[in-house]
């Protein structure tokens, strides 16, 4: 407390000094409207930094909400983007859209799968369709109460049924291993007009995934040799090493249609 | 109220009244002022309080302002020019000068000048940046200050040699 007095009577004409300078400062800002302008406008550009600059710690502290909110709205705009895509159907289906977070991703192995943090208590079973904002990441393979096993795009075993966006020419979405990003789309007749940039997007064809979900483009393409079809190699709009939040859709319909379609491996 | 006190005051009212009535009609063309007012501050006793002076100062800007309707700009800069008055001191009487020994009527004109002309600057350059607010102003804060500067310190150098010295 001493030390305190001893510094304040120490700086006293500094303190003086900058007390009564910004008294005369408030006394000049009121004079005229010019210097009331200058003020304001000094003080908006102030006051908007501090609070920009202490708003960055909020942001940091929201984020969590943030990200949280933009899942559900993410999950309502799929909803509504499913049901728009269907505008050519008499009957459209109106698919549920759940969001999940991936748990575990593996991408390095021939045979791939994600965990999602939602299960059977979430609505979530087998045969159920997994995507991104970028496209399709997999199909649901097991669950269990908490939590979801989806075999990924990144999986041997996984084929999904595509088509060239610009022609409806269907084919065979398959990974063949190596590269994460690069898949090859089999079967599309030599009939198809085709080129390099192309988009692919999901056929529509089993009750998995809805039609129209973008999947990639095509970046390269040849004649199979003694066959009449292509061999396309897509590159995926979805980077599958980098998942974080997805959308499980299920298509209420499922049951209905499989009871009297064969099964089909998508 | 003792001699000396006496003599602020008068000093403090008196140039107020100047100023405000007198010199700051005086345009010369038609944008600069002296401000004879400053005397105040350049002959205010060196070996008085430096707080309370401060103090002071900042009062006599305000009634500047007041006569001047000039809001708080005389206040900001009369306590500025007070606030840096022992620096400027300092470095012209020499360090090892002790301010209550300094009497004005016995100093050279040279280092009279000097010192008037310091707190003058420092006084119309505090003045002109409040008054202009603004950096894109800044050619015309320098030339306000400089050609005001300049002319203000003609002047209290006249008045004092007309009048201080000879006492």
């Amino acid at each position: 407390m001493q030390q305190l007095i001893n510094a304040i009577l120490k700086f006293r004409n500094a303190l003086v000094f900058s007390v009564l300078f910004a008294v005369s400062l408030l006394l000049t800002s009121q004079s005229s409207s010019y210097h009331r302008d200058l003020f304001s406008k000094w003080s908006t550009g102030l006051g908007s930094w501090m609070h920009e600059s202490t708003g960055i710690l909020g942001y940091y502290m929201n984020l969590a909400q943030d990200n949280q909110r933009l899942t559900e709205e993410n999950e309502l705009l799929l909803k509504e983007l499913l049901l728009q895509k269907q505008t050519d159907d008499s009957r459209p289906i109106a698919y549920g859209v759940g969001a999940a977070r991936v748990l575990r991703n593996s991408f390095l192995l021939d045979y791939n799968y994600l965990t999602l943090n939602i299960g059977e208590n979430q609505g979530v079973y087998p045969e159920m369709g997994v995507v991104s904002a970028q496209g399709i990441v997999g199909v649901v393979r097991h669950t269990t109460p908490r939590y979801a096993q989806v075999m990924s795009l990144l999986n041997k075993d996984l084929q999904v049924n595509a088509k060239l966006k610009k022609s409806h020419h269907f084919g065979s979405l398959k990974w063949e291993g190596g590269n994460p990003s690069a898949l090859k789309l089999n079967d599309v007749p030599n009939t198809a007009s085709i080129a390099i940039g192309d988009t692919i997007t999901t056929g529509g064809m089993s009750t998995i995934f809805p039609n129209g979900i973008p999947i990639g483009t095509v970046s390269d393409f040849s004649q199979k040799p003694l066959t009449n079809f292509y061999e396309i190699e897509v590159t995926l709009f979805q980077d599958m090493t980098n998942l974080g939040v997805v959308y499980v859709i299920e298509n209420p319909d499922r049951n209905e249609m499989d009871s009297f379609q064969n099964p089909t491996d998508e | 109220m003792n001699n000396r006190t006496f003599n602020i005051v008068a000093l403090f009212v008196g140039l107020v009244l100047a100023q405000g009535l007198i010199f700051d009609k005086l345009l010369i063309a038609q944008q600069y002022v002296p401000y004879i007012a400053l005397l105040f501050i350049i002959l205010y006793p060196t070996y008085l309080n430096q707080t309370i002076f401060i103090a002071v100062s900042f009062f006599y800007g305000l009634s500047l302002d007041m006569i001047g309707l000039s809001g708080g700009l005389q206040a900001g800069a009369c306590l500025s020019a007070a606030f840096v008055r022992p620096m400027i001191l300092r470095s012209v009487f020499g360090i090892s000068a002790d301010y209550s020994a300094i009497k004005f009527a016995k100093v050279s004109f040279a280092q009279w000048f000097v010192y008037c002309m310091l707190v003058v600057m420092m006084h119309h350059l505090v003045l002109f940046t409040l008054s202009a607010f603004s950096w894109d102003r800044w050619l015309w804060v320098l030339q306000q200050t400089v050609v005001n500067g300049f002319l203000t310190t003609a002047v209290v150098s006249l008045f004092v040699f007309l009048f201080v010295s000879k006492k």
